[in-house]
């Protein structure tokens, strides 16, 4: 710690911090391109210009640049000099001979970093007559627009991109005013976290190609703080609409979860509220009509329903929401679960009930040793960029996976095993950890001990292919090791849904409908009867139900299914709460309203409920959404961590000893292959899927005895619960005896991780 | 006097090891291996022996700042990496003699207890690559290069580098970039390349002429070094004159042989009747010395002391009869071509200047475009991030006073007044 001075004002700082970044702790911006908070300094743009005083009488004051200066005590910088000012005014001057006075007609005018800087520290005019250089521009793919005539070569694109998330085909190319940022030809962006560059660089070279095709100009943008839907990190985001329609989103920082940057998924996959074929009309019986005669319509048949009912909410909607369906089944005298997949559930209140110490983003980015369990990539984007960082800093990553993951090209050690090795490596490793005497092989030997003496280790998970078993070994062995340890769960809200739950509830909904107890059922934004986990038992009972209500905001196969089906709004449409993977509970705002306007779950299933006369469900609801927070978390907040209580629930819960049914085994063990922009809303954003990978189903090449067929060869794929055709594919990085599947198809199979398929060429 | 790094030079081809040997090389190794380190780093602190790449920096203190103690492994780069306009010396020691290149490296590795040698080499003197790693083969082969040399149990391995060819790779930081891979961009200092420099490791650049004095002054001593330096300068200079004269070339004369004597004596003087207008005293990086400066001795002191530099020696001459301004123009698209790209004021201020410039020259510039100029010249220089922009302005700035005149009279006639004069 010491003090040193701007302008005569006293600034603290830390040892080893710079005067840039000391100076903007305290306040003081000064003016920077190149600098940024989580890309560091790299002295190129030379606009954070300042005038060191001499530490000497009689020596002459120097330039330096505030990003490579260190602070030192006593030391006295000056931001205001007259060659301090001349200097940065010239690096204004000097990147402006070469930019496009095209404001007028540029995606960033409004939010341009450069126009900023100009318009705070001049010169206001250009004295330079010469030509301007001019480049080719690259399609970058669907997300990300190039327009390289803005450049002012900060090098912030490149120091994101390769430096930060060891992407490779996005690099500096050319030198002298020439220097060109771009990949070696046309093409797709490949890092899921491409979007960024949007932000990160500090002009228009990159900006929001989705957003450019329906633009608005920013300052007239309708915007809420929000929390992004697509997975369970809960990013912090802020959509911007316009005339009812949303056009883009963007990051915004909590340093409790993203402090600077989103996903890919994260910044397109809202696409799905804008998509052509999302159900805007309430229907029943195969009529559409007005939101309120259909809510009629549909309560007067529900009136009928009283202990014949089932209620099914999901992952992927609120707190409110589902607290309000969970209201009204107790009022109904009905199950209430969450979750499609009682194995799923079980693997959701298992992780939850271990992740109370979780770690952060930032933290696990401190992490000096970690072990990662499943593609973190397809599951929670944002966990894989935190453990880059920690791979940037030169710790160790160990990775346990059955089908190809993005992390593999960054641990030290990759460990490629079946689901089912997976399951034994975890229990040897818990093992290992708890006694130094138990048996283990050298390679789990060695990740024991980098575990266990490690400072900061971290473990994470997917909750989704791990299963309830996997959970649980993984949770064991962070704590025998003294790991910090968290799941990506498959959902916005699947740890607060996993609050809702009692144990069991999802096998108890299933099991009312293929009794036949139960003939009604309300669906909330699952797709039971479509690619939701759990998917092949759903449609078998399907014929049993006489009345199914689906609430939803997209097009899904459950949707098509519906006897009655009320249109909800998107979650940039309405306000709600999500509590994201650590048990952080974040309200989201509405950002606009859309014409004409949807209702939320919550405002809906209350309705219902008044209509057949049950007055309590709004009260109901309420205690059970915030059950485990000290207050509601409002939106804008950094968000509100659940109570200690909570745990005490999930932790009863996952030890209500869930026994899954046996296994079907076989030779080949289904594996889920999921990508970065893999997630039901996400589905429905058309620039992002087209990234998608080709379906087909993959595996090593030379497992058998006889050549293998061609790849594309068709095959048929038998599972307990269905068949599918899918062509074949090898991939190097598949385990020995593994499958791996979309999550489509293996909900068409009815297997979860591990279970046996049989397949063959198709003739 | 006795040709000491030219030794060898008056043959047609560069002598193979035997040769070498029969003219005593790789004797200094043999002296050096026997002997302490520090020793002879206190035998070069008493010549003064400073870097011949430019910036003049004394060799035994450059020994001294990493010290004894520094950590291993430890690297030694020769920088061969000659791009500056109007230089071309170092391309003859490369060329012509590569063993005793060899043997520079090897005696200053023993001294600095080196662990990995490189040779730094410019991209154009591919054929001078080649030649020194033939040589460094034969060198292995001969048990001098490699494990355990000539049985003293000292090792160092050598790798001949052959850049991608930059400028800028000239400069020690972007070196150490280039080397490892990267893009040849100039990296901050402090860590200086002796705290951390390749790879992490304590490293230190040396150009090749200076260290080829090393195993001389090993065998033969501080005294008889400083006792071939004329009027102040010690031991001897590669000296070249290029440019405007009748016979360009280079030649090792005593280190303080005046200007006059290379211009006029060495190279001829100027061509065609015409007078010297200036001559740049060393490289294109260096400001403009005049007529009244012939006789400063050509050392760096003296050099220094008229307000230019002695860089690396390399005297261009400038012609009355040819415009200075195509001059300065010829030499400024050098620097703006040269240019990383890296930092604004170089990457975006040498092109601004190079549009004035190319804007008087055509006959359109405009009253205060001299003044403009000079201004971006006072702005660009102290705000970029390595010595390139201040290299590249340098010679602008100095021939824009110098030269105002004429910079002036393009202004006000809207044409070179040079053009039709002759």
């Amino acid at each position: 710690m010491g003090t040193f001075y701007v302008d005569d004002r006293a600034i603290p700082f830390s040892e080893g911090d710079n005067v840039i970044e000391a100076a903007r702790a305290a306040g003081i911006d000064i003016p920077h391109f190149c600098y940024h908070p989580a890309l560091g300094s790299v002295g190129a743009c030379r606009l954070c210009m300042v005038e060191l005083q001499p530490a000497r009488e009689g020596d002459r004051p120097r330039s330096m640049a505030a990003c490579m200066l260190k602070a030192q005590d006593g030391m006295r910088v000056s931001l205001s000099a007259d060659k301090a000012v001349a200097a940065r005014q010239s690096v204004i001057e000097l990147v402006m001979t070469n930019h496009p006075h095209d404001c007028p007609v540029c995606d960033e005018a409004g939010e341009c970093h450069l126009q900023n800087m100009t318009v705070e520290v001049g010169p206001g005019y250009r004295r330079y007559q010469g030509s301007k250089r001019t480049f080719l521009n690259q399609d970058l793919g669907p997300l990300v627009w190039h327009n390289m005539d803005r450049c002012i070569t900060c090098y912030r694109c490149v120091r994101f991109y390769q430096d930060y998330a060891l992407g490779t085909d996005l690099g500096t190319l050319g030198s002298r005013n020439r220097v060109y940022f771009g990949r070696a030809s046309d093409g797709a962006l490949e890092s899921p976290f491409a979007g960024n560059l949007v932000e990160v660089c500090p002009t228009g070279v990159f900006t929001d190609k989705v957003f450019r095709r329906h633009y608005g100009r920013v300052w007239d943008l309708q915007t809420a703080p929000s929390v992004c839907p697509h997975c369970s990190v809960g990013c912090n985001t802020l959509p911007g609409a316009r005339n009812g329609t949303l056009r883009r989103v963007t990051q915004r920082s909590n340093h409790r979860v993203n402090e600077w940057f989103i996903c890919d998924r994260g910044r397109y996959g809202h696409r799905y509220s804008e998509s052509p074929e999302r159900p805007l009309k309430a229907g029943i019986d195969g009529r559409e009509g007005e939101l309120a005669d259909i809510m009629g319509a549909t309560a007067d048949r529900l009136a009928d329903a009283q202990g014949v009912i089932a209620g099914l909410g999901s992952v992927r909607e609120d707190m409110e929401g589902n607290a309000a369906l969970r209201s009204l089944m107790a009022a109904m005298g009905g199950w209430y679960s969450a979750h499609a997949s009682p194995d799923l559930e079980a693997a959701i209140s298992e992780a939850a009930a271990a992740s109370e110490q979780s770690p952060t983003l930032n933290e696990i980015a401190a992490a000096d040793a970690l072990l990662v369990v499943g593609d973190l990539t397809g599951h929670a984007p944002m966990m894989d960029l935190a453990v880059r960082q920690a791979v940037r800093a030169g710790h160790p990553l160990i990775l346990l996976h059955s089908v190809p993951v993005p992390l593999a090209a960054h641990a030290t050690q990759t460990l490629t095993l079946s689901p089912v090795e997976v399951s034994s490596a975890l229990s040897t490793l818990r093992k290992r950890a708890e006694s130094p005497d138990a048996r283990a092989n050298a390679s789990l030997k060695a990740v024991a001990e980098l575990l266990t003496q490690a400072q900061r280790p971290v473990v994470l998970g997917v909750a989704e292919t791990l299963g309830a078993a996997g959970c649980r070994s993984l949770a064991q062995l962070a704590k025998a090791s003294g790991a910090r340890c968290a799941f990506a769960l498959p959902g916005a809200n699947a740890f607060g849904t996993a609050l809702l739950s009692r144990p069991g509830d999802s096998e108890r909904v299933l099991r009312s409908v293929e009794s036949g107890e139960v003939d009604t059922l309300i669906v909330l934004g699952s797709d039971p009867f479509g690619s939701d986990p759990g998917a092949a038992r759903w449609r078998a009972v399907r014929p049993k139900l006489k009345f199914l209500v689906v609430l939803d905001c997209i097009a899904t196969e459950t949707v098509r299914e519906a006897d009655a089906f009320i249109p909800l709004a998107a979650l940039t449409e309405r306000a709600g709460t999500f509590v994201n993977y650590g048990g952080l509970a974040q309200g989201f705002g509405k950002a606009f309203a859309r014409e004409p306007a949807l209702p939320d779950p919550y405002t809906t299933i209350s309705d219902l409920g008044h209509m057949v006369g049950l007055s309590r469900i709004v009260r109901n609801a309420e205690v059970l959404a915030y059950k485990y927070l000290d207050r509601p978390p409002v939106p804008g907040r950094t968000g509100i961590k659940v109570e200690s209580s909570a745990y005490t629930h999930l932790r009863a819960s996952a030890e209500a000893d869930y026994k899954p049914g046996a296994a079907p085994t076989g030779h080949w063990q289904a594996a889920l292959m999921t990508w970065y922009g893999d997630d039901p809303l996400a589905a429905f954003a058309p620039e992002l899927s087209s990234l998608a990978p080709a379906l087909a189903a993959f595996i090593a090449p030379g497992q058998g005895t006889d050549t293998d067929p061609p790849a594309g060869t068709p095959v048929r794929l038998r599972g307990p619960l269905g068949e599918i055709d899918l062509p074949l594919a090898y991939d190097r990085a598949c385990a020995k005896d593994t499958l791996g599947l979309n999550r489509a198809a293996i909900a068409a199979l009815g297997v979860t991780e591990g279970e046996g398929v049989e397949w063959e060429p198709l003739p | 006097m006795e040709p000491v790094l030219s030794r060898n030079f008056h043959l047609s081809q560069p002598p193979g090891l035997a040769d070498y040997r029969a003219g005593g090389g790789y004797e200094a190794l043999k002296v050096a291996l026997g002997q302490d380190p520090e020793a002879m780093i206190e035998m070069v602190d008493k010549t003064g022996l400073r870097g011949y790449g430019g910036a003049g920096f004394p060799l035994a203190r450059k020994w001294r700042a990493r010290g004894s103690d520094a950590p291993h492994p430890r690297y030694l780069v020769m920088n061969v990496d000659e791009t500056e306009p109007g230089s071309f010396k170092d391309r003859q020691l490369l060329y012509r003699d590569p063993h005793q290149v060899i043997e520079a490296v090897l005696v200053t590795g023993f001294i600095e207890q080196a662990d990995h040698a490189y040779v730094f080499i410019r991209g154009e003197y591919a054929e001078g690559a080649r030649r020194l790693e033939q040589a460094v083969a034969e060198a292995r082969e001969a048990g001098l290069v490699g494990r355990n040399i000539l049985g003293s149990g000292f090792d160092l391995d050598l790798d001949v580098h052959l850049s991608a060819g930059r400028y800028i790779c000239g400069e020690e930081t972007a070196l150490l970039n280039a080397l490892e891979g990267r893009r040849g961009n100039p990296r901050s200092k402090p860590p200086m390349p002796f705290e951390k420099g390749l790879w992490g490791a304590p490293t230190l650049v040396h150009n090749i002429e200076t260290l080829c004095h090393v195993p001389h002054i090993v065998s033969r001593g501080p005294d008889w070094f400083n006792g071939q330096g004329v009027n102040g300068g010690h031991g001897t200079k590669l000296y070249s004159v290029c440019g405007e004269v009748k016979r360009p070339g280079f030649w090792e004369l005593p280190m303080g042989t005046t200007a006059r004597e290379l211009i006029y004596e060495h190279a001829g003087g100027p061509p065609n009747g015409q007078a010297l207008a200036a001559f740049l005293p060393g490289g294109a990086s260096t400001a403009f010395l005049l007529p009244e400066h012939l006789d400063t001795p050509m050392h760096f002191d003296a050099v220094a002391a008229t307000g230019s530099r002695f860089g690396t020696c390399g005297i261009i001459a400038l012609g009355s009869g040819t415009c200075p301004l195509d001059f300065l123009i010829g030499i400024h698209k050098f620097f703006v071509r040269e240019s990383c790209g890296f930092c604004t004021p170089c990457r975006d201020g040498l092109p601004y200047l190079h549009s004035l410039l190319e804007r008087v020259e055509a006959g359109q510039g405009r009253p205060g475009d001299l003044d403009l100029m000079l201004e971006l010249c006072a702005k660009i220089a102290p705000n970029s991030f390595c010595p390139f922009a201040p290299g590249a302005i340098t010679p602008l700035e100095s021939g824009l006073k110098v030269f105002a005149d004429v910079i002036q009279a393009h202004i006000e006639r809207g044409a070179c007044p040079y053009r039709g004069a002759h």
